[in-house]
Order: structure tokens, then C-alpha cells, then sequence
């Protein structure tokens, strides 16, 4: 009898992991929604995982224009803490006492970023929407009550 | 373009001040100490041409308090009431028009300009009529009040349309042609074109150096522009004409092949067939419409009603048949749906995935554009491979790198798209299906309350032949419409597809390089200049010969890297000011290039650098740059210099020269009463 003979293939990889593309969503989402460029890690965990889905992002949108927000809780994104250190690493951003801001070279690449009109258009549509709007206050406010009662599952 | 003169008025409680001077054809030399004026001077020029944007800014935020506020005279500050600009110009055709800006003014914007159809400045005595126009608005760049829109006509200028990021069109902004003729001396020197400012467009630099050389590019662009615009339009009519057939189908229970759902040259309309669900299977119309002729002929004597009832169990037991059939197509089509449903899903999943997969490709090339580390694949801090990946360190085995992955999900969309087509096609056929099973059963559920009626009824003639009759003029009246509809169809589609396969012809007939083989010509020209400039201004470092004009963006390259990232490396002193020599070269070839007859490029003929010798630069190259400028006979150059604040500097690079000179010394500085004539 012949023996059965495995050969391993590669496997595909998620864009979501790609490290270029994570990075590249941490950079907009400094650029678009940070004041001076700059968020907490809370924030942009948020953002990131608002960006997974068009619900999430949709019930985003609809609740920072009113100042709220609409999750109780969110996901931490293992892919964007070491996407982060990459930026860190990098040059493009730096450790603040919350969070990470914007260098200049960061800058600059987040403004090559946003004129070009191929890479990530949905994203980068969805990020400018939200802007400003969703402000460190609104998200500080909601993880505050993290811990003080027994959170819901959303 | 030429400057025929420049005046700067400045109105103070102590009399009128400010500068005056005339320009030549050819070489002209301001000569200005440092901190004597001299890029108030220069800057006030560039603003009273209403270009200051080159200057890194717009209105006054360009110029300093000198000529906005207050200035020194005599050791006292002298405070400014109303001050302006005035420029004239003439134009290759000879005409002549004085440009009036105001600066400080307490009732006039900054933004309008007042345009004198006439030698205000030379011949001041005449009278000439005037216009007012504005800059900087929207509007300024093409509408007729627009200052920019004036001056490109006056230049002769025909801007081409690009296209900005946004994907709109619009004209190549003016402000951007101008960064190819005048350096200023902050920012100028440090790359080619340093001063052009942002206008959100790609290639801004590129753009500007086809136009001026006059390349075909733009009219391609054009072509294609409109040749999409022609084709989308061919497919939406291509669809509305499907869309009408279809739903008339629908409606009456047609069907039909051999039409594709987008406009193919290869379409015959001899393989397009219609046909009709007739008892649950499809035949050809004219099959379909002889069979109703020859059932309807039945009922050309009138039958009478019948006691016998069993026809009525033969139409019940029938009913009960296709009743049952039409559930079973029921429940497929409601299955198919779903299943369409679901590969409609996993389709746009695969397609933004791919998407995604194709930006990290792009993205690889802009991180690379700014040297990141992981834009090649390779961690910032330890330089080891990332495997494309970052969670490398949690998955076990091999993983595609990402040309795999976007093959593998290219064939992987290809696969859910054919399955998306079958299914669709499935679909409609079980709709067709379903909405003529549904129509049978009303009709035999009619037939048979008729036969009921029949049997208790004592009328002689049938009831339920009566209707029978007219359910069949019915059809055939509809049948014998949707004959026509398809044929009227079928004749605007070969029209449609006829247009698809000239445009698909123009297509092909358009360069298939981005150059056509006369543009590419003129680059090669463009190349030869710029090595001979290169050469004689003692560029050294690297080997002359060796310098290409790049295609891809018509920038200097050595060996497929851009001459400029060269330098960053080596970032001596004496390769900046190598670089600079490169900046002179590059700027005055595209006017060489353009002066020829066999190119009739855009370039205005007109120069202006702004201390051009940066970085320690030898006077000896200075000279070299005057000898090359005094050469050109039909190009007005105007080089500001402070020649290291020495006579015996001027005369070395000057000595033997031909040309005009403006001199702004220590001790008068620019701004004088009168206003003071600076070219004696």
C-alpha cells in the first residue's frame, strides 16, 4: 500500500492583520478623529473595532453627533496593540500619558493617506464623518462605569 | 512674458516712498546687501503678479510688516497709510497690460486686482481703460472675473483639465505653472518645483511639466475621459432596454436567450430567442402563437352546455397536478433565493477583503515613499521579517504572502461570481415559472367554477368556453406585443452594440504608452538640455551621462532613483549645493526645450531666482548661471544676489556681461522717497 503524502499549503492571511493596514487605519484614525492628533488607547480601540462592521459603524455615527455612546463595551484588538508599537517604532507616533499622538513624519504620512483616493476609502469616509465628534469625554464617561455594576452584553 | 516694470507706493503722513524700477529683455541682476530689502523687494514683485502662493501664502499673510505695517527710514519708523503694487507686463503678442494690487488699503480687499489695458508704468501720461478683477475666490482660475483667468489668456495659455483627487476635473491651477519659472529663496531650492502649492491633485509636478512642454498626455486623458463617459452611457441604455423586455416577460410569461446583460460587440441578434411557458415548458413565440390560433379556431362554433360533467373531472384532477407542481417550484425557487442570498454575501465579503489586500499593496509603496521598515516587510525595531503578518507569533504554518492572498482571492471571487451567475439565471427561470404556474392555476380555478355553473345552469351556450375564448385573444393579444417589443429591442441593441465596438475600436487606437512616440521626442530633448546645463554649470556628483529624465514622473533619475534621494545620502555641503546646480539646469531646460521650434511648448520665457548661489556655492558657478541666462536672447531672466555683500564678488561673477541692473544698497535699502528709482 502507498503511503498518503500531506503537504502543507499556506494559508490566506486577513487583511485585518496585515501590519501595513493596521497601522495605516491607526494613522487615520489619529489624523481624522484626534484633536492635534492625538487619542487615548480607549479611543482607538473603539474606532478599530467600530470600523469591523457597517452596524457598528452606522450606530457610531447616529450616537457622537448626540454626545453618547452607543456601546457599553468594546473589543481590544490584539492585531492594533502590536500595530501600534510598529507606529511607536516607527516613528509615526509617540506614547502620550493616555494614549499616542501624531509625529510629524506621522503627519505627513496621514496626509498621504488622505489624498490618496484608492486606500481605504470606506474607512477613511467613515472616520472623517465621525471627526471630532466623538470626544475623549464621551468615551472616558462610558468606561468609568466599567467595574462600578455588572456590565450588559450588547 | 516679460516685466516691463515694477513699482511699489507707499503712502505715509510724510510723503509718497516705496521703489521703483524698469526690467529688460535678457539678463537682469538685483543686487541687495542682506536685510536690505531685497526679498521685500523680490516678494512684492511676486505679489503684485498675484502669484504669491508661491510664496507660501495667500493675500498678505506672503509679505512683511515692511510693506504691510511700517518700515525703517533714516533710523525712524515710518507708519503706513496705503501702499500698492504695480506691475506691467507684456505678452508675446506685444501687448501690454498694468497690473495694480493694493497692499494696504483701508477700504479695498487685497484679493481685487485692477487690470490697466496699458503702459501705466513706461508711458504714464496716456489714458487707458481698466478693469477690476478678482483673485483667490472661487471662480478667480476660470470665471470671467477671475484675475488668473485673465493673465493665462494673456499668456496664451490654454490650461488643460486634470484630474484632481476627488476624481473631478478642473484646470491646471496657474499659481502651479508659475513654480516652474520662479524660486523663491526660503523653500525654493530645496527640490524641484519646491514652491508648487498644494492643490489636492497627483502628479501636481508632473502635470506642470507636461504642459509646459506642450505633451500630448492631456488630450489622451481627455479621449479617454470621454470615451468612459460614452461607454457608461451605452450600458445604461444597454440595461433600460433589458430591464423594459424583462419586465414585460415577466408579466406575461416570456422568456429570452441569447442576449447578453452587458453591451458585447459580439452580439447577433439572429441568436436572440424568445419564448413563451405554455403548460410548464418552454416553447419558440411562433410555436406559441400558432397554438393559440389553432385553439381559439376550436371555439369558432359556439358550444353549447353540457350536462356532462366529465370534463369537469378531468380540469379537477389537472388542477391538482399543477397545483402540486407550483408548490414544488415554490419551494425550489425560495431555496435558490436563499442560497443567492448567501453567495451574494460571502461575494462582497471576498470583494472588500480584496479590496483591503489591494490597498496594503499600495500602501507598501507609499510607506515605502516615507522609508518605512514595514513597508518592506521588516520589523522597525529588530529588522527581522514580519511574515506579513501581525499575529505571526499565535498561527502555526506557512502563510500566503500578500500577492498569494490576492491571487487566491482573486480566483476565489471569480469562482463565487460564476456561482452567483448560475444561481441568478436559476432564479429567474424558477420566477418565470412560478408566476406562469400561478397564472394556470387561476386560470383552470376560473374554468372549473364555470363548468360548475354550466352543470346548474340552463343557458345553451357555455359559459366556461365563452371565457376560455377570451383568455386566449388575451394571450395572443399579448404575445403578438411582446413579439414586437423584442424586435423593436433587439434593433436599438445592434445599434448599442455597434457604438460599443467603435468605442472598443477607439480604445485601441489610442498610445499604448502613456507617451506618444513625438512626446517622448520632446523628453529626450528635454534630457539633452538638461545634461548640457548640468554640465556647464559643473555638476559633479555623479556622472552626467548617467542622469535620466524619468518617465514616470519627468524628474532627474540615476539608475531608477530619484537624482534628489541620491543626495540624502551622502548630505555633504558640497552636494547640496551640487543639488542646487541640478534645480538651475532642470528650470532652465524646460524653457530651452520649450523655445523650440519643433516643441512650441508653454513655458512664459521668463525666470526669476531668488538667491540662487545657497550653500556656500561658488561664485564661479554663479557665473556660469549668468553666462547661460545672458545667452538666452527671448527668455527675460531676473536673478536676485546678495554676491557675499562684496564688489569684488559682483564683478567676478558679472565681469564682461550684458545686463540690466537693479541695486538695493545697505544704506538706502528698497524703500525710499519718491519712490526711489533702484535701476539708475
Amino acid at each position: 500500500m502507498g503511503a498518503i503524502k500531506f503537504t502543507r499549503r499556506p494559508s490566506p492571511v486577513l487583511s485585518e492583520h496585515r501590519p501595513l493596514y493596521k497601522i495605516a487605519q491607526a494613522i487615520c484614525i489619529l489624523g481624522y478623529t484626534g484633536r492635534a492628533g492625538r487619542a487615548s488607547t480607549l479611543k482607538i480601540n473603539l474606532l478599530n473595532w467600530a470600523l469591523n462592521t457597517k452596524i457598528r459603524e452606522r450606530a457610531l455615527l447616529a450616537a457622537s453627533s448626540r454626545g453618547a455612546l452607543p456601546f457599553a463595551a468594546w473589543g481590544f484588538d490584539p492585531a492594533l496593540a502590536i500595530a501600534l508599537h510598529l507606529c511607536e517604532a516607527e516613528g509615526l507616533t509617540e506614547k502620550t500619558t493616555t494614549g499616542h499622538a501624531l509625529t510629524p513624519a506621522g503627519s505627513k504620512f496621514f496626509k498621504t493617506l488622505s489624498a490618496d483616493t484608492e486606500v481605504l476609502t470606506s474607512e477613511k469616509a467613515f472616520l472623517k464623518a465621525i471627526g471630532k465628534t466623538l470626544t475623549e469625554d464621551m468615551v472616558e464617561r462610558e468606561t468609568k462605569k466599567w467595574g462600578q455594576h455588572e456590565n450588559q452584553r450588547i | 512674458m516679460k516685466i516691463n516694470a515694477f513699482e511699489l507706493r507707499i503712502k505715509t503722513a510724510e510723503g509718497l516712498f516705496g521703489s521703483r524700477c524698469t526690467f529688460t529683455k535678457g539678463l537682469n541682476i538685483i543686487r541687495g546687501d542682506n536685510s536690505s530689502g531685497k526679498s521685500t523687494f523680490v516678494n512684492s514683485l511676486v505679489y503684485g503678479i498675484g502669484l504669491e502662493e508661491l510664496l507660501g501664502g495667500r493675500n498678505l499673510t506672503s509679505l512683511t510688516s515692511a510693506v504691510t505695517d511700517r518700515f525703517k527710514y533714516e533710523g525712524r519708523d515710518i507708519a503706513i497709510q496705503h501702499s500698492e503694487t504695480l506691475v506691467e507686463l507684456e505678452n508675446n503678442r506685444g501687448e501690454v497690460i498694468t497690473v495694480r494690487r493694493p497692499i494696504r488699503a483701508d477700504k479695498t480687499d487685497p484679493k481685487l486686482v485692477s487690470i490697466v489695458f496699458g503702459p501705466q508704468l513706461t508711458a504714464p501720461n496716456e489714458t487707458y481703460t481698466s478693469a477690476d478683477k478678482y483673485l483667490h475666490d472661487k471662480g478667480s482660475a476660470h470665471g470671467s472675473e477671475g484675475y488668473h483667468a485673465l493673465l493665462s489668456d494673456f499668456l496664451g495659455w490654454n490650461l488643460p483639465s486634470i484630474i484632481n483627487n476627488d476624481g473631478t476635473a478642473a484646470p491646471l491651477y496657474l499659481q502651479t505653472v508659475f513654480s516652474a519659472t520662479i524660486v523663491e529663496q526660503k523653500r525654493g531650492w530645496s527640490d524641484y518645483l519646491a514652491n508648487l502649492p498644494y492643490y489636492n491633485i497627483r502628479n501636481n509636478k508632473t502635470k506642470v511639466i507636461e504642459f509646459l512642454l506642450n505633451l500630448a498626455v492631456f488630450d489622451n486623458e481627455l479621449t479617454v475621459s470621454r470615451l468612459n463617459a460614452a461607454s457608461v452611457e451605452i450600458h445604461s441604455r444597454w440595461g433600460k432596454n433589458l430591464a423594459k423586455l424583462e419586465a414585460e416577460c415577466r408579466r406575461v410569461g416570456g422568456n429570452f436567450y441569447g442576449v447578453p446583460s452587458s453591451p458585447s460587440a459580439k452580439f447577433d441578434a439572429k441568436n436572440a430567442r424568445l419564448s413563451m411557458m405554455s403548460d410548464n415548458s418552454n416553447i419558440e413565440m411562433d410555436q406559441y402563437v400558432l397554438k393559440l390560433r389553432r385553439e381559439l379556431s376550436e371555439f369558432e362554433t359556439p358550444s353549447e352546455a353540457t350536462q356532462d360533467d366529465s370534463q369537469l373531472s378531468v380540469s379537477l384532477s389537472h388542477l391538482q397536478k399543477v397545483t402540486l407542481r407550483f408548490e414544488s417550484v415554490s419551494a425550489r425557487l425560495s431555496v435558490q433565493r436563499s442560497a443567492l442570498e448567501e453567495v451574494k454575501r460571502l461575494n462582497a465579503e471576498t470583494e472588500g477583503e480584496l479590496a483591503r489586500n489591494k490597498a496594503v499593496r499600495k500602501l507598501a509603496q507609499l510607506g515605502s515613499e516615507q522609508t518605512l521598515a514595514t513597508a518592506a516587510d521588516k520589523c522597525p525595531t529588530c529588522l527581522q521579517a514580519l511574515n506579513g503578518s501581525l499575529l505571526t507569533s499565535q498561527v502555526f504554518g506557512p502563510q500566503m504572502n500578500l500577492e498569494e492572498n490576492i491571487r487566491y482571492q482573486e480566483n476565489q471571487l471569480q469562482m463565487l461570481q460564476r456561482q452567483q451567475g448560475a444561481l441568478e439565471g436559476e432564479v429567474q427561470r424558477l420566477e418565470l415559472e412560478e408566476a406562469s404556474g400561478n397564472r394556470h392555476v387561476t386560470q383552470l380555478k376560473n374554468h372549473i367554477a364555470d363548468l360548475r355553473q354550466d352543470l346548474r345552469s340552463t343557458l345553451t351556450e357555455s359559459r366556461a368556453a365563452i371565457r376560455q375564448q377570451m383568455l386566449l385573444e388575451d394571450s395572443l393579444r399579448d404575445a403578438i406585443a411582446l413579439e414586437e417589443l423584442f424586435k423593436l429591442s433587439m434593433q436599438d441593441l445592434v445599434l448599442l452594440a455597434a457604438e460599443q465596438a467603435a468605442n472598443a475600436r477607439a480604445r485601441q487606437d489610442l498610445p499604448k504608452q502613456q507617451y506618444s512616440p513625438s512626446d517622448l521626442e520632446k523628453i529626450r530633448l528635454f534630457e539633452r538640455f538638461f545634461r548640457a546645463n548640468a554640465s556647464s554649470f559643473d555638476y559633479q556628483s555623479v556622472e552626467i551621462g548617467h542622469i535620466k529624465i524619468g518617465l514616470g514622473n519627468l524628474l532627474p533619475h540615476l539608475e531608477d532613483m530619484e537624482l534628489r534621494s541620491v543626495f540624502s545620502r551622502l548630505r555633504a555641503d558640497s552636494s547640496a549645493s551640487d543639488f542646487i546646480r541640478l534645480i538651475w539646469s532642470y528650470d532652465l531646460a524646460l524653457y530651452q526645450t520649450s523655445a523650440r521650434p519643433e516643441v512650441r511648448g508653454n513655458h512664459p520665457g521668463f525666470l526669476l531666482f531668488d538667491e540662487p548661489a545657497q550653500h556656500s556655492m561658488a561664485e564661479s558657478a554663479l557665473r556660469s548661471l549668468f553666462l547661460q541666462l545672458a545667452g538666452e536672447r527671448n527668455l527675460q531672466s531676473i536673478v536676485a544676489a546678495s554676491f557675499e555683500e562684496s564688489d569684488h564678488a559682483f564683478n567676478q561673477a558679472t565681469n564682461n556681461l550684458n545686463f540690466h541692473l537693479i541695486r538695493i544698497d545697505q544704506a538706502s535699502r528698497s524703500i525710499g522717497p519718491g519712490p526711489q528709482l533702484l535701476d539708475a
